[in-house]
This record gives C-alpha cells, structure tokens and sequence, in this order.
C-alpha cells in the first residue's frame, strides 16, 4: 500500500493533502510531512484526508502527534474531509473533534 | 571484485581475497562483541595497521560506544564514549565520510584510550545502514602513513560487513528480548478469580511482530477487580518495553483508586511526563466486588463487546476519550454497566477488526456476531476464528471475562 503526500501553501495557511493508506509502514511519512509543514512557520496547518482509503492505530497516533506539535509550536491544527471507513475510525476511537479543531 | 578506478594491483587483489575470507558463515556462531572484534583483527592484517577500534551507535544516538577493538597496548576498557561530533569518531559520525589523518593531533583527549599517544595516522570510516550512521570503525599506525584510496575503500569494505552483522545481530536481539518480554508481561494463564471465567489471548503480527499491545487482570485490595486492555503505538522491543511500563504503572494507579477515569488520567499525566514520545489507547474496566456491575473508561480504544448468555455480543459504544500521551489534561469519563449472570465483556486491540478491504463498521458487526455464547475461553476461540488462520498485519490481544 502506498501513500502519496502534497503540500500546497495559501496565504496563513499549509495544506498536507494524502492520498492512500495511513499504516504502520507509511504513518512515519505522514508524521515528518506534517512535522516539516508545522517548522515551516504558517500560523495553520490542514491536513487534507479526502483521499485517504484506510487508517489504522498507527496513522491515528501520526495525526494526535501532529496535533500535538502544533499545539507546542502554538500552531494552528485541523483535519478535513474525513471520510467513510476513515471518519468511523476517527469517530469510534474519540478523536474526531480533537483533529478536527 | 573490479575496483573503483581500475587500478587494481595484486597486492590490494590479494588483500580484498582476505577480507572476503572473513564469511559470515565462519562468523555466524560469535556474539556481536566477538564477531566485531574478529573483523577487526582480520582488519589490522590486511591493512598492516597497529590499532583497529569499532564504535557502535548507542540507542539514544547521542554517542558511539566503543565495542570491540584490536591491536591496542591494553584491553578495550569497555563503555568508552565519544559523544557525536567530538573527538575523531564522533567527527567521522557528524560528516559521514572517510576521514584520514596522517599525523593525528592527541590535544583534544576525547578518546585517549581508544588512540594511545604512539598513534600517529588515523584512518576513520562510518558504518551506514540505509544511509544512516550507525557507527564508526578507525585504524591507527604508530609510523606516519599517508593511507590511499585503496586502503579507505578496504576499511569501508570492513565497514560494511560489520555493518550488516551488527544490524542483523541487533534486530534478531531486539526481536527474541521483546517476544521474552512479552511473554513475561502477558501471561498465557490469567490469574484464577472466584466467580469469574476469563480467558486471554495474543498473537504478534505478521509484519510487526510483537507489538506494544498488551491486557490485564488483577484483584485489588478493596475487592474490586481491574480488567484492561491495551495498544502502545509502535512495534517491536521498545513498544514491548513501554508496554511493560504502561501496564505496571496503570496497576500502581489502580491500587490507590477505583474509578477508572481517575486511574486513566493519574496514568496519562505520567506518560507524558516520562514518556513523551509514546502514545497508547488502553481501556481500563471496573468490576464492583460482587461482579454485578462494571465501570468503564476508554482513552480511545475501540468499544468494547457485552457478551450475553443466550444471544450474540452487544457492542458497547462509550463515548470514547483521547488516547494516553495525546494531550494534556484531557478530560476523562467513565460509564456504569450492570453485568448479569452469565453476562461478559470481551476486549480486543485493533488488529482483530481492521482490515483494508473493509469497513471497520463491517469488521465490528462480524466480530459481535461471531461472539456466541459460551465460556471466556470459547469467545476467545471464536474471536481468533476470525483471523481466517493467517497471521493479522498488527498484533492482536483479547481478553474475555464472564460472571459465573
């Protein structure tokens, strides 16, 4: 399973766009793609799930600890467009409202 | 072997045809500090050098570890450090390069026992694994020498190998120390208590291996009995030992108080005080002494099932709180169950439910559905049922209580 990341900048704002599988193999790269938008200094950052087709616990823990980071750094930090299998995870373990700001 | 450049003479093909010598089949049966001591040995020979040392990045990576050496006036005093970035080996780390120094400056002192004063030239390569530095191997040579491009590219050679044993020997270490651990920490025979059949389950992952999940069950003093079920994120050795930590702390929590929400919140704030970078579900279950009602709080662990006497399982959906580590001070509730004779819980980690080409809603209903009536242990059977036989991608614990 792959994981493709794209990060496109607007105004105050950075936008991690994933497309695949957030898993134990590939929640890492989420994690330093999130980690790098956040040094980058924006005073948002979005982290875009629309195209995100399965999450486990693993990319669960790459999105708390990106939330984290940003709340350290005094950042901004929200997921969108949750969908499907990937907002009833989010929803069944408790952290969809804490993701999504 | 064709050499880099094309100027291969046949002393460095003859030497090249020694370092091959060094197999690992002939190696295989060493330790890696016997191993590592008998490439360098080998290393001094081809190279005619008078000291050969192998450094080991240590776990934090904050310094090389010298582990084995050769050819010094003394033993290898053990647990020499050289901080990265300091002193010869920490600088060969820093720049991941080949660094030769015909006449080596002793002023600094760093290393004093790993380069004795009659070292003149030092020679010093990086062990890399998937481009990362994981170590430093360097020769001395009491006369000046001016080392060439062949003696590097031989050192690197050395570098290599060792490099390869070191990470296969690691990770076999690290693999058979975290299946020790877990077996320690998660004992096949949960603990017998009256008036309750339970029954308990693990199977490491196909791709992780043993994994950070973990359950348990233990009476207290007050009468109440705790039953938990857990999931530290991560994989391998330092998941299990984080595991282990999680789990001895939450019983410590447990002792002091029965509400499972204050239990989950004493822990959350000692993982993130001491455990900064890890992060774990863990639903944390309270059955009252006379094992009429349970009181449960979830930090972001999936919903637990109630089994029933004559019937399939009920899914128990709690409102879910954040995970341990996740966020500070975050808000804990709990939720009151009366349990019946007869009546259940099962507990499990995700790996049983999650899988890629299905919903996890799908996954659940097959899992409550599965759950027939029956013993602790038969729910456990069916609920293993449900891995088709094959090893699951992530690890998976369950654990299965039932009122008698």
């Amino acid at each position: 399973m792959t994981l493709s990341l794209s990060t496109t900048r607007d105004a105050g704002t950075i936008t991690v766009t994933v497309t695949g599988a957030v898993d134990l193999s590939t929640a890492a790269a989420l994690d330093e793609a999130v980690a790098a938008a956040v040094d980058d200094g924006p005073p948002s950052v979005v982290v875009d799930l629309a195209a995100v087709t399965f999450i486990d616990s693993a990319g669960i823990n790459a999105l708390l600890k990106s939330r984290r980071l940003a709340d350290e750094r005094g950042r901004q930090f929200r997921i969108t467009n949750p969908t499907g299998i990937v907002r009833d995870v989010l929803d069944l373990t408790g952290v969809l409202d804490h993701l999504s700001g | 072997m064709p050499k880099r450049g094309g100027k291969a003479t046949a002393d460095s093909a003859e030497r090249l045809r020694r370092l091959q010598a060094v197999t690992d089949a002939a190696l295989s049966q060493l330790g890696l500090e016997d191993l590592l001591h008998e490439l360098l040995e080998r290393t001094l020979d081809i190279l005619s050098a008078d000291s050969a040392v192998a450094l080991l990045l240590d776990q934090d990576s904050t310094d090389l570890v010298a582990t084995a050496a050769a050819g010094l006036d003394q033993a290898l005093r053990h647990d020499v450090r050289v901080p990265i970035g300091l002193g010869f080996a920490g600088g060969v780390a820093v720049r991941g390069q080949p660094v030769a120094v015909e006449h080596f400056d002793h002023a600094a002192g760093v290393e004093a026992a790993l380069l004795p004063a009659r070292i003149v030239s030092v020679l010093g390569v990086p062990m890399l694994s998937s481009g990362r530095v994981t170590g430093v191997l360097h020769i001395g040579t009491v006369a000046p020498r001016r080392f060439t491009a062949d003696d590097i590219e031989l050192l690197q050679l050395v570098a290599d190998r060792a490099s390869l044993a070191t990470e296969a020997r690691r990770s076999h270490l690290d693999r058979a120390a975290a299946v020790a651990l877990q077996r320690s920490l998660l004992p096949a025979r949960p603990p017998s208590i009256p008036g309750l059949d339970v029954a308990v389950r693990y199977v490491p992952g196909a791709q992780v291996g043993v994994g950070g999940d973990w359950y348990d069950v233990f009476d207290l003093p007050s009468g109440h009995v705790g039953i938990v079920i857990g999931d530290v994120a991560g994989s391998g050795l330092h998941a299990a030992v984080v595991m282990g930590r999680i789990r001895s702390a939450l019983r410590a929590y447990a002792m002091e108080t029965d509400d499972p929400a204050d239990v989950l919140t004493r822990l959350d704030r000692k993982v993130q005080r001491f455990e900064p970078d890890a992060m774990a579900t863990a639903l944390y279950a309270v059955l009252d002494p006379t094992l009429s009602t349970v009181t449960l709080s979830s930090a972001g662990h999936l919903p637990p099932v109630m089994t029933q006497p004559d019937g399939p399982g009920r899914l128990l959906v709690l409102a879910p709180d954040l995970p341990l580590g996740a966020y500070r001070g975050a808000e804990r509730r709990v939720t009151q169950l009366p349990i019946g004779p007869g009546e259940g819980l099962f507990l499990y980690t995700d790996g049983l439910v999650e899988r890629r080409d299905q919903s996890i809603m799908k996954g659940l209903q097959r899992m409550v559905g599965a759950l027939h009536p029956g013993t602790a242990d038969a729910t456990c059977d069916a609920a293993m049922g449900l891995l088709d036989g094959t090893a699951p991608t992530d690890d998976v614990a369950v654990l299965a209580v039932r009122r008698g």
